[in-house]
């Protein structure tokens, strides 16, 4: 079997509050081979932004505490230097977040800010750097190239700059991307159009992407493999069309039963009773089972692994569908 | 049997004047946001008109607008037969009895400084002169109406789940037993699996109470599970109006059309490229005649440069603002086959 | 207004400054409250054949150069400083407040011309002012907290005013007109109760300013008219001996330094706090 381009073990992510250690992320193990897209779905505060940060190794410490492997490449990521962190992210792994308006230098111009990527990492002289900012911004289709890099963040529209960042993100040709909510606030149209962006920038440079997202369907759409996370762990793993197709973990179910659809006007939707447990004091036993309408005594006492059922698919149940 | 139309809104402006200073002025010469242009809807009896559109085109300006909390520039809304826009005073206070609204961001919505009892209190002392046992026994029966216990009375908002606000939010614009809801966005800054609960209980008030709403979403799928009828904004104006199934399953408006196709369902695979919009929302601000929906339109011509399309009823119940209609319509049956 | 105050004090605790600052604020509460049960002597008892002597066992602190009691005037002295900084605060509170919150929530005309108001009163200078008010009115109670007070007013205004402007932006003041609420409720019971943080910190701040104002106008002759305990007066009369007896100079000193650092440090604490950008939870 080829070695995965990363690798997550036992993934944990504490951070210290006053009343008591919030667990954000718990054992959350995955891989990912090169030019694979893995979906990482869950609600507000199940812990996927702070896992994509910590395989940047972007999570402050203190408060924050990281344990676990994260190997990208064969290297462990957990335990870098600052120095070779930096070394990897933007040149080896590229990473695009939610609001591009404070992820932009203001007083840069976009010229200035993709160029400097070519110069900070490739230590390519200016010229080169402002030709080559000049062709991955033709690469993300923005309407004229030339204009676009003498404006500053401000002039331009949220779909714009969401496609500078992802120039950015991808101008030093990492092998993974991580997108961490790119689309949430942009409009449909828009939004549309930088997923289909991102598609065919995927085939094109061969790309393996983590795209984090709260929204199912965009999910689906664009990713060959879904992990579903629910506070903090993972409760489902599996290639897109069968996770669509047949949910294994209640949660799971539940989420995709809630999708507002045609086809149900004039009945219910589905719901998940209950809200997300408190991350300080998680129950015992499976973290779902206070929501769970499938719940034994056994989901009360201890709590299911993530298991193989299938060749494609895991599952942290002990009654999978 | 015709429907009685509970509101109709006719011809309704509302124009901002942006950068009112001086030196701006002087600059860049008067600058009017067109935000809700000439827009005319109505809602018959108890049936919900979903209104959507991009940020930007006015559908938030429109509740507002409805709801008497910003004047309008021009144009008439006749609640049950009655010009409301004119109302002043008192009388706003005797509309807003029968007109009521749940805000986008449960968050924001409550005064956090205020006890449950009292966010939907003051509606029921002030509209129906309900005080002290009687007050919190109308609130407490509000709450069950929105599932919520009466433990929830004398709690502050911050206790609650963002679920839960939305709930009190709701059972705050019920207690003056209102005819029309205009919910904004009520289910936007939700989590998928708190946002059904919440359309279910839309949908269960819709049913129960024979309400009146209209429902203003981004979300399509959310429209379409929750509407009668839906109205498509775009850049302050209506594209198209029509019965919710017919306008899905065959829009007449480009714009309509690229909506549908950017929104992502599980069950169709590839998106419907040739539709796809181009460019973002252009706002309204001087707006040259013509179109509006011009620059991004796949199958614009010089003649929507032009001239701007009336809002017609292109096919029984259903209107469209768009030159090309026949247009649309040739590409729906080709993509169908 | 308890759960305020509680979760005021629970926040102060939580920055050490801020707790010293506390801690010295309550202190000079206390004294200014029971100065009259703290002190064994006569404030007013006139001792020549002990005139500028210096700390003992029977005088604390020493005494000034008439031989009364420092530690006695200095106890009672907070009190007076209290008590004016209190009545100055309030004035400029019951003013400023109404007239900042009537500004940003109604806007317009009404808007500009109460902000040009307050901004000519900004441009005059503020002690001149007060000296101005004070020799005019004569030094009594009254005049010295409306001559201290009037300094403050554009500070509430304007704080008041851009509080007011953000909260009225916010959803739940126009579901509070949907509910029916008159302007006049919406502002004061649903608006103003959200805008105590930053009036809170500018309050604290301000009794730091009233204290150090009233000290300066004692200190000219302005303030109370001798015998009173005021402290600026107290270190003018100590002015002059200043190498004989420099306690009777530094003790007063001593005490307008750390009551002024005490509120100080409360205020700026208090604006750590409420400033959304250090907010945690």
């Amino acid at each position: 079997m080829e070695t995965p381009l990363l690798e997550v073990k036992n993934l944990r992510v504490e951070f210290a509050l006053s009343r008591g250690v919030l667990t954000a992320v718990d054992s959350v193990s995955f891989r990912i081979h090169e030019k694979e897209a893995l979906g990482i779905v869950g609600e507000t505060g199940c812990g996927k932004s702070v896992m994509a940060l910590s395989i940047l190794g972007l999570v402050p410490s203190p408060p924050g505490k990281v344990s676990g492997s994260v190997s990208f490449n064969g290297q462990d990521i957990v335990g870098m230097t600052e120095t070779q962190l930096c070394a990897i992210r933007g040149r080896h792994i590229g990473m695009i977040f939610q609001e591009p308006l404070t992820s932009l230098n203001p007083s840069l111009t976009i010229g200035e800010q993709v160029s400097e990527c070519y110069r900070a990492h490739l230590r390519e002289s200016k010229r080169l750097a402002w030709q080559r900012a000049e062709h991955i911004l033709n690469e993300v289709r923005v309407p004229s190239p030339k204009t676009l890099m003498r404006m500053y963040p401000h002039e331009l529209s949220g779909g714009m700059r969401q496609r500078v960042m992802i120039a950015i993100a991808l101008a030093c040709q990492p092998k993974l991307l991580i997108a961490d909510e790119p689309t949430t606030a942009l409009d449909v149209t828009i939004q549309a159009q930088i997923i289909e962006l991102l598609e065919e920038l995927r085939e094109k440079l061969g790309l393996a992407m983590i795209f984090i997202s709260h929204n199912l369907t965009v999910v689906a759409r664009l990713c060959d493999r879904i992990a579903v996370m629910y506070a903090g762990s993972l409760v489902e793993l599996a290639n897109t069309p069968s996770l669509v197709s047949h949910q294994l973990h209640p949660y799971t179910g539940g989420l995709f039963a809630a999708l507002p659809r045609p086809a149900l006007r004039e009945g219910f939707l589905n719901t998940i009773p209950g809200t997300v447990c408190d991350l300080v004091h998680s129950p015992r036993g499976c973290k779902f089972h206070p929501r769970c309408f499938k719940r034994q005594e056994v989901c009360e006492k201890s709590r299911p692994e993530l298991e193989h059922k299938a060749s494609d698919r895991a599952v942290a149940c002990f009654f999978p569908e | 049997m015709k429907l009685m139309n509970l509101i109709e809104v006719q011809e309704l402006c509302k124009y901002f004047e942006l950068g009112r200073g001086v030196i701006s002025r002087l600059i860049r010469g008067r600058q009017i946001l067109k935000a809700v242009d000439q827009i005319t809807f109505s809602i018959p009896e108890g049936k919900t008109l979903g209104l959507v559109g991009e940020s930007g085109c006015g559908k938030s300006t429109t509740s507002r607008l409805i709801t008497l909390l910003i004047p309008a520039t021009s144009g008439k809304v006749f609640f049950e037969g009655r010009d409301i826009l004119s109302a002043r005073g008192r009388a706003v206070r005797e509309i807003r009895r029968h007109i009521q609204m749940v805000f986008q961001d449960p968050f924001a919505s409550l005064n956090p400084r205020a006890q449950v009892a009292d966010i939907i209190g003051r509606s029921l002392t002030i509209y129906h002169g309900l005080k002290g046992r009687r007050r919190s026994e109308e609130a407490a029966r509000l709450l069950d109406l929105v599932g919520l216990g009466s433990e929830h009375l004398w709690r502050f908002p911050h206790e609650l789940s963002g679920g839960q606000r939305q709930r009190v939010a709701i059972a705050r614009a019920l207690a003056t037993r209102p005819k029309l809801l205009v919910a904004d966005e009520p289910v936007s800054a939700l989590d998928l699996s708190v946002q059904a609960q919440v359309l279910n209980l839309f949908k269960k008030l819709k049913k129960e109470l024979g309400l009146t709403m209209l429902f203003i979403s981004h979300d399509l799928n959310v429209v379409h599970y929750i509407a009668d009828i839906i109205a498509v904004m775009y850049a302050g104006k209506i594209m198209e109006f029509g019965p919710v199934d017919q306008v899905f399953q065959h829009p007449l408006h480009p714009y309509t059309k690229g909506l549908i196709a950017s929104n992502f369902a599980l069950d169709c695979n590839k998106m419907e490229r040739q539709h796809q919009l181009r460019g973002e929302i252009v706002l309204p601000v001087n707006p040259v005649a013509g179109c509006r929906l011009e620059s991004r339109c796949p199958i614009r011509t010089d003649h929507c440069k032009e001239i701007e399309p009336p809002l017609q009823e292109k096919r029984p119940n259903q209107f469209a603002a768009c030159h090309r209609v026949e247009a649309v319509a040739s590409t729906v049956e080709t993509t169908t086959q | 207004m308890i759960q305020v105050i509680r979760e005021g004090v629970r926040i102060v605790l939580r920055n050490r400054l801020a707790a010293v600052g506390f801690a010295i604020v309550i202190c000079v509460c206390l004294v200014a409250v029971l100065a009259p049960w703290l002190t064994i002597h006569d404030p007013f008892e006139i001792n020549l054949a002990k005139r500028l002597s210096p700390p003992s066992a029977d005088h604390l602190l020493g005494t000034d150069i008439y031989g009364r009691d420092i530690f006695t005037r200095i106890v009672l002295g907070a009190s007076i400083a209290m008590r004016v900084a209190v009545g100055a605060v309030f004035v400029a509170f019951i003013v400023g407040v109404p007239l900042g919150a009537i500004a940003g929530y109604k806007g317009g005309a009404l808007d500009t011309s109460v902000m040009r108001i307050m901004d000519s009163l900004l441009a005059f200078p503020g002690r001149l002012l007060a000296i101005a008010l004070v020799a005019a009115m004569g030094p009594n109670f009254l005049t010295l907290c409306i001559a201290i007070g009037i300094n403050a007013i554009p500070g509430y205004t304007r704080v008041v005013r851009a509080a007011v402007l953000t909260q009225k932006g916010r959803e739940y003041v126009e579901a509070a007109r949907m509910s029916g609420n008159s302007h006049g409720y919406i502002l004061f019971a649903e608006i103003l109760p959200n805008c105590v943080a930053p009036l809170l910190v500018l309050v604290t701040l301000d009794f730091a300013h009233a204290i150090l104002l009233e000290s300066s106008l004692s200190f000219l002759g302005l303030g109370f008219p001798p015998p009173a305990p005021s402290w600026g007066l107290m270190l003018s009369e100590a002015r002059g001996f200043l190498e004989l007896a420099p306690h009777a100079a530094i003790m007063p000193g001593l005490a307008i330094s750390i009551t002024i650092l005490g509120f100080n440090l409360v205020g700026d604490g208090l604006r750590d706090v409420f400033d959304p950008r250090q907010y945690d939870r």
